[in-house]
């Protein structure tokens, strides 16, 4: 496989601040050779990467960082087999790429990358990216791809005086000034508007002395007189009404509608949508969008990981088009970008997603997940296993589109045996990996269930999945091992931030009680567990332990009264 | 950026050999794709619309003039769309407009002198073509006012035009043939098309020809011991030159917007190799002004994209540079101009303004602070206005802006100048 | 001119000299004293200077490995001039003749560095060979290693020449400054010999060889012909029997206060005037890069103004690329054409065109970076006015050029089979709507005459 790279030069440029995350590509330069590939971002806690031994062995090899990565990949027919073959590749990049090097040896493939020093090669992976490719668009670094080729059928494009492509049947008044921007097919913009470095789409209507800089206004919007637009996207129908300031970085989502004379927010822009994240319409918060406006802001909680992931491969672009939901949360996660443009919104925009982070429950540092599979910038837990192992079946869990876990399974022996992890490691993950699942469903974003309920669904929710806890994470029939199990449960409970220490204790009582109930977990485990000392080591964990007093009580009583009929079925396990 | 690309772009002769194993609309797609692509410039324009419009004629379902008329109308005006700064595109299909004109004119005669036979052709249509409008086929062909001054004007240009062009043999006998009086009308669209198909042959090989006939000028307009400034200099210029090397000693300054990074290729090095060989001096010029040079120069050379019926020019930008300074100096501009490239149209604003092109050329797209803070316009074509220009040196012989009405009115139908009016609909 | 420079080392005669020196021809022994005096001068070099040099040596050498071109004497336009000066008898004729015997004075008294001159005959015809015939009256600069400096050089005139010959120094400007400072040096280290006396001897056995060093390595540039002819000037009028001391003393002075006047503050006042022509929404169309437009821009927008800016480059050179991205840091809205294409349109959209000028002659025209004259014309066509930034020590009156191949130099680094460039063209005044100087009057609308005339009244009491 051939990775199609764009270098751009040492020196900052803006295509390279856009990317979101740097690619780090070590390349033989002799042979074109990819040796390694990382990723590494500005929000990593720790600025450094691990090289491969092996890389050294090399002649020479280079690290490279200058490179735009257009995600453009020259294939044998051997990649699909090595795909499919690893079924927990799932970013082309992140996962594929890393994966395939790094374990080159096992599979003996060779990838290669392409380092253009000349042409173009970009793609739009976030908001920002998308900022910068149009730009690059109207300055026609991308020849033949400009306005004026008509490219797409049905395109009419001419350029016009002012550095501006202008589509057919477009009315701008005199007294408007259009410079630098794109306008599509009947559009109409009424005299002392000035337009620079934006696109406008067709069909809209832009009134008297409106100034729009920077921006982006999709198909059917409405500009009234005297509003400003900056450094925004404005998504189709949208409408704002005279003399509202939309502020940079602003996201305005299909069929808002902004009343005359609000001033959004600047810091943090706003990101006004009419849905609700869950999918529902939402209340039109009038104090942001004004009175006779549409729309409330919009905030994102639902399915992170997706959002997160900047490689678009694996989102499927039709959901992206068809969902308001997610191209908002395309949006959003860019918006976040887009206001990097700003120095100082930059700031904002960390604020945003660390809060974000830590309102989540089970989030775990999800800003470090994109990377905890590889770059073990996690410093409380620098076990490689651990990270890769729970994110894994910590997706297995979340994952909507399949009830599947043979997958996890077998993802997740591959994993024990690749790095030789102790039955404790495995016990550990596995631990943690339900527990925050659990943990997650309980916070409101993902329905805000019972205790009870949310373990329930955490464990029997996917096929197979309590077997597997059964089998590997107990790991035996052994008293003692349940005991573990039941330990590192507890244990990861108390890992677990942003969760009040009674609820965590009651869903801890609640897993356990549930294990019980399913036959992973005898009472004498649990009662050994309850028994431990280790249990009760600290404050934190005794707290919880003692919020498994009832279930505790309940067993020992269960026990006494129920011994005779239980003992038969304890004899047939 | 261009080596790299040329390797991989089809080249106008497999282009051209493709439209016969291909479906007249994927030819017309495919066509205009390079045309947006800009993989088909210049000549190939001009070449590549007479194939495909042979094509049309050959292949699209028509009854009767008037059905091909409007059929090469409007394919040819979407080619046009495809590439509105290459004007010679909707030259050619002009040309081919009027072609059809007089062809169907020259049946008219014919088929007035057969009157008689006309009620039995139309008796005979319906059958020979199901898909035919009868009362649109009435047995003259319905041309518009096809006035006497303009089969005038016809003549005019069919015997200069013969008389310089390489005479085609088949040409009387065909229009001979298209005349038989005894023929039935579906013979006689039958016969328009291949005589339309001749024709289109003959602008073909017209295209072809008209660098060698200019080159044929060449010892006119160059004179031993002349410093000929030659602009970059493309093919027509290149022909022009060596032609005139063979018979002249001169010196050539060859004047150029930059040289191309990282070729250790020096510019023009075939042209120059050339030139040398026959004795002639050359200087490239690493300059884009050029001003400090003209003081030096006999003449300059170079030539146009198109030329508009005012005389202006669309050009290679920089040429008008060269242009100016010969001008202000007083020593003669000399464009290279086939015919073909004259376009019966003034120059739109989009002309004038010229054609930008990529940035990356003079700017590489690495260079980040250049990349963020500059707006780079990279002009690539520029507009020279008449008053510059000394000479039209076409494929016809020499010309001043004076006698430039009389050559678009020999070529092109009044009708037919209007086409360019029809672009701006889809 | 070329043959008698390149004639006299071969013919190995000391005295060979053509034209007799009329301030002295018979000085050539204590010529000797001067040379021994020059060696002590080396230890005077400051940290700075010794820096400068090594520096200047090392670009010299890599470029003389790379290019493997040998020394040439070029003839010099200042020759020319020279002669041209001659023939109408006008003041620089004592300048002329000195400079000329003391030239060639100066190769033959130092046979060591003749015969050091790896410059076989067949090699310097390599180097101009390339040139074609109808260019090959115009010089070009060249590399002279400092080992084969004329030992009479002074080590600061040295790192001058070198900094030239690589144009490390490239505008006029920079370059008059440099030699300023660098012949300040030359005088202080300079102590007449015994039985002379300053005015007499420093000129014809010490100023000399620096000038003479200095044209080889660059052909001199119009603003220090004029600063020298000012100096020689200056010289000249000392008494004989003026201290050598004071005599130093008032020279370094005058040369401070020359930098000053026409240098420092004729910066200024030009930046100042020109930003004071510019109005509110103009577009300024300008080519390539010149200290005092970019001066001038940055001056008026600082003065708050908002206008637009146009910068055409060269493609061979692309210095209007730093320019555009230094305005655009500095706010100011820059449109960048990498080159002479689409000119018309651009210069019809300007209001007003700014060029900066190497040299303006005597008739008005103007002596700028090559291309300059091709947007001057293209911007008068337009309508547009064509404003020239200039300093009055640039303008030469003596000289008249009417077209470009007069006074030129060509590109030393594209001056092979494949290419060939000339350094500058020529404007002719009719391109030029004004010229804005230090002087006050005019913003802009001044043509060169008026200046030339004004220049002349102020600047005789200089040199009587």
């Amino acid at each position: 496989m051939t990775v199609v790279l764009r270098s751009v030069g040492e020196q900052p440029h803006r295509a390279a601040k856009a990317r979101g995350i740097t690619p780090v590509f070590i390349v033989d330069p002799t042979t074109g050779r990819c040796l390694q590939y990382e990723e590494t971002h500005p929000l990593q806690s720790e600025h450094y990467l691990n090289l491969d031994p092996a890389v050294f062995s090399h002649g020479q090899f280079e690290i490279r960082t200058d490179l735009v990565d257009c995600g453009i990949d020259i294939c044998t027919p051997d990649v699909l087999a090595l795909w499919s073959e690893s079924f927990d590749y799932e970013l082309p990049r992140k996962n594929f790429l890393h994966g395939v090097l790094k374990d080159w040896e096992l599979n003996g493939k060779m990838l290669y990358a392409e380092i253009l020093d000349d042409g173009y090669a970009a793609r739009a992976t976030n908001l920002q990216m998308y900022d910068c490719i149009s730009r690059d668009v109207l300055e026609r670094w991308t020849l033949p791809f400009v306005p004026d080729s008509n490219l797409l059928h049905g395109q009419t494009y001419r350029r016009v005086k002012g550095g501006s492509y202008v589509e057919d049947h477009v009315v701008a008044e005199r007294g408007a000034k259009v410079t630098q921007s794109a306008v599509g097919r009947g559009t109409t913009i009424k005299t002392g508007s000035a337009i620079s470095g934006s696109t406008i789409g067709r069909r809209c209507k832009i009134g008297k002395n409106v100034k729009i800089e920077n921006s982006y206004i999709w198909d059917d919007a409405v500009i009234e007189d005297g509003a400003s637009v900056v450094h925004s996207v404005l998504a189709g129908s949208v409408v704002i009404g005279a003399n509202c300031h939309v502020p940079e970085g602003t996201l305005i989502s299909y069929h808002a509608h902004i009343a005359s004379g609000v001033q959004l927010p600047s810091k943090p822009p706003a990101r006004i949508s009419v849905l609700a994240d869950n999918k529902q319409l939402a209340d039109t918060d009038i104090s942001l969008v004004g009175k006779g406006g549409k729309g409330a802001s919009y905030t994102v909680i639902a399915d992170e990981e997706d959002s997160d992931d900047e490689d678009s491969g694996d989102r499927d672009p039709a959901v992206l088009q068809s969902s308001l939901i997610y191209s908002l949360e395309g949006l959003n996660i860019s918006t976040s970008s887009i206001s990097t443009l700003a120095s100082d919104d930059e700031y904002d925009s960390d604020d945003d997603i660390s809060l974000a982070g830590s309102m989540r429950a089970g989030d775990f540092g999800h800003k470090r997940d994109r990377l905890s599979s590889f770059a073990s910038d996690d410093a409380a837990k620098p076990d490689g296993f651990h990270n890769d192992a729970v994110h894994g079946l910590v997706d297995a869990l979340r994952a909507d589109d399949s009830d599947d876990f043979d997958g996890a399974k077998l993802e997740f022996m591959g994993l024990r045996l690749a790095n030789n992890a102790s039955d404790g490691a495995m016990r550990r993950a596995i631990a943690v990996a339900f527990v925050r699942r659990a943990a997650e469903l309980l916070a409101p974003e993902h329905g805000a269930l019972e205790p009870t309920k949310a373990a329930a669904e955490a464990l029997t929710s996917k096929n197979g999945a309590v077997k597997f806890v059964r089998e590997v994470g107990v790991g035996g029939e052994g008293v003692a091992q349940q005991a573990e199990f039941a330990l590192a449960l507890q244990k990861a409970l108390t890992a677990v931030r942003g969760l009040e220490p009674g609820r965590s204790g009651a869903l801890l009582a609640a897993l356990l009680q549930q294990l019980y109930s399913l036959d992973v977990l005898e009472e004498e485990g649990i009662l050994a567990w309850w028994a431990d000392k280790r249990a009760a080591e600290n404050e934190g964990l005794d707290a919880l332990r003692q919020k498994c007093r009832v279930l505790v009580e309940w067993l020992e009583n269960a026990d006494e009264e129920e011994s005779s009929e239980e003992e038969g079925d304890d004899e047939d396990e | 950026m261009a080596p790299s690309q040329a390797a991989h772009v089809p080249t106008l002769d497999n282009l051209i050999k493709s439209f016969n194993n291909q479906t007249l609309e994927a030819s017309i797609e495919s066509l205009i794709f390079l045309l947006k692509w800009r993989q088909v410039k210049g000549d190939e324009c001009a070449k590549a619309t007479a194939h495909i419009l042979r094509q049309v004629v050959a292949k699209s379902k028509w009854n009767d003039v008037d059905q091909l008329l409007s059929r090469i109308q409007s394919y040819g005006s979407r080619l046009a769309r495809a590439a509105p700064l290459e004007p010679v595109i909707g030259n050619v299909v002009r040309r081919v407009l009027g072609l059809i004109r007089d062809e169907a004119t020259e049946d008219r005669n014919a088929d007035d002198l057969a009157s008689e036979a006309a009620s039995d052709i139309q008796s005979l249509t319906p059958s020979t073509n199901p898909t035919a409008h009868p009362p649109q086929r009435p047995a003259p062909v319905p041309i518009r006012p096809s006035p006497s001054v303009i089969s005038t004007g016809l003549q005019v240009s069919k015997s200069m035009f013969n008389l310089l062009s390489v005479a085609n043999p088949g040409d009387s006998p065909i229009t001979g043939a298209s005349t038989p009086m005894s023929q039935a009308q579906p013979a006689s669209a039958h016969a328009l098309r291949s005589e339309v198909m001749d024709g289109i042959e003959e602008i073909l090989d017209e295209i072809n020809q008209a660098d060698d006939q200019i080159a044929g000028f060449s010892e006119i307009q160059i004179h031993p011991g002349d410093y000929v400034l030659a602009y970059q200099p493309s093919r027509t210029v290149e022909k022009f030159l060596v032609k005139a090397a063979s018979k002249r000693r001169f010196t050539v300054l060859i004047a150029s917007h930059a040289f191309s990074y990282g070729t250790s290729e020096a510019p023009y090095a075939t042209l120059r190799k050339k030139l040398n060989a026959a004795g002639v001096n050359t200087i490239n010029l690493a300059s884009n002004g050029l001003m400090a040079y003209i003081p030096r120069v006999n003449k300059v050379i170079f030539s146009a994209k198109a030329v508009y019926q005012n005389g202006g020019l669309l050009v290679d930008s920089g040429s008008c540079i060269a242009a100016q300074a010969a001008y202000e100096y007083l020593k003669p501009v000399i464009v290279l101009c086939p015919v073909y490239k004259f376009c019966p149209e003034d120059p739109s604003d989009e002309v004038s303004r010229g054609e930008l092109g990529n940035p990356s050329s003079y700017v590489s797209y690495a260079n980040g602070p250049a990349v963020d803070a500059l707006d780079v316009e990279n002009t690539v074509t520029d507009y020279i206005p008449p008053e510059l220009i000394d000479v039209y040196l076409t494929n016809l012989g020499p010309q001043t802006r004076h006698h430039l009405a009389s050559i678009l009115a020999d070529h092109y139908k009044t009708e037919d100048i209007g086409f360019s009016l029809q672009l701006g609909e889809p | 001119m070329p043959a008698e420079t390149n004639g006299a080392p071969i013919n190995g005669a000391p005295n060979s000299n053509t034209v007799p020196a009329t301030q002295d021809g018979a000085k050539n022994a204590p010529a000797a004293d001067s040379l021994a005096a020059t060696p002590a001068n080396t230890e005077k070099l400051t940290a700075a200077q010794l820096k400068a040099k090594a520096k200047a040596e090392k670009a010299a050498r890599r470029a003389q490995v790379k290019e493997a071109r040998v020394a040439v004497p070029a003839p010099s336009p200042i020759q020319e001039k020279g002669a041209t000066a001659d023939a109408k008898g006008g003041k620089s004729k004592g300048r002329q003749d000195g400079q000329q015997s003391q030239g060639k004075g100066g190769q033959l008294q130092v046979p060591p560095a003749t015969g050091r001159r790896p410059s076989s005959p067949v090699l310097e015809k390599d180097v101009r060979s390339a040139v074609p015939d109808c260019f090959s009256h115009i010089p070009m600069s060249k590399r002279i290693p400092t080992s084969q400096a004329h030992k009479d050089v002074h080590p600061a005139v040295l790192a001058v020449g070198q900094q030239m010959a690589t144009f490390a120094l490239n505008d006029s400007i920079s370059r008059l400054k440099a030699t300023l400072l660098a012949f300040a040096k030359v005088i202080e280290s300079y102590e007449t010999p015994k039985g002379n006396s300053l005015s007499r001897h420093f000129v014809p056995h010490v100023l000399n060889p620096q000038i003479e060093y200095l044209t080889e390595c660059r052909p001199m540039c119009f603003a220090m012909g004029n600063a020298i002819r000012l100096l020689k000037g200056k010289v000249n009028k000392f008494d004989i029997d003026t201290a050598e001391d004071e005599a130093k003393e008032g020279l370094l002075e005058w040369i401070n206060f020359l930098i000053k006047e026409r240098i420092t503050l004729a910066e200024y006042a030009i930046a100042r005037n020109a930003a004071e022509s510019i109005n509110e929404g103009d577009t300024i169309l300008t080519y390539g890069r010149h200290r005092l437009v970019e001066k001038t821009f940055l001056e008026a927008k600082r003065d708050g103004k908002s206008f637009d800016v146009t910068v055409i480059d060269d493609p061979f050179e692309r210095t209007g690329q730093e320019l555009a991205k230094t305005l655009r840091q500095a706010g100011i809205p820059v449109l960048y054409s990498p080159n002479l294409g689409g000119l018309r349109p651009k210069v019809a959209a300007a209001s007003n065109a700014f060029l900066g000028g190497e040299a303006i002659f005597a008739n008005g025209s103007l002596h700028a970076s090559s291309g300059t004259a091709d947007v001057a014309m293209a911007a008068m066509n337009a309508g547009v006015k064509v404003i020239v930034l200039c300093e009055t020590i640039n303008f030469d009156r003596d000289r008249v050029s009417v077209d470009s191949l007069t006074y030129n130099e060509i590109d030393p680094e594209r001056n092979t089979g494949d290419c060939f460039r000339l350094l500058f063209d020529n404007t002719h005044d009719k391109y030029i709507t004004g010229v804005i100087t230090e002087f006050e009057s005019g913003g802009g609308n001044s043509p060169a005459q008026a200046i030339l005339a004004l220049l002349r009244k102020q600047e005789d009491p200089l040199i009587d």
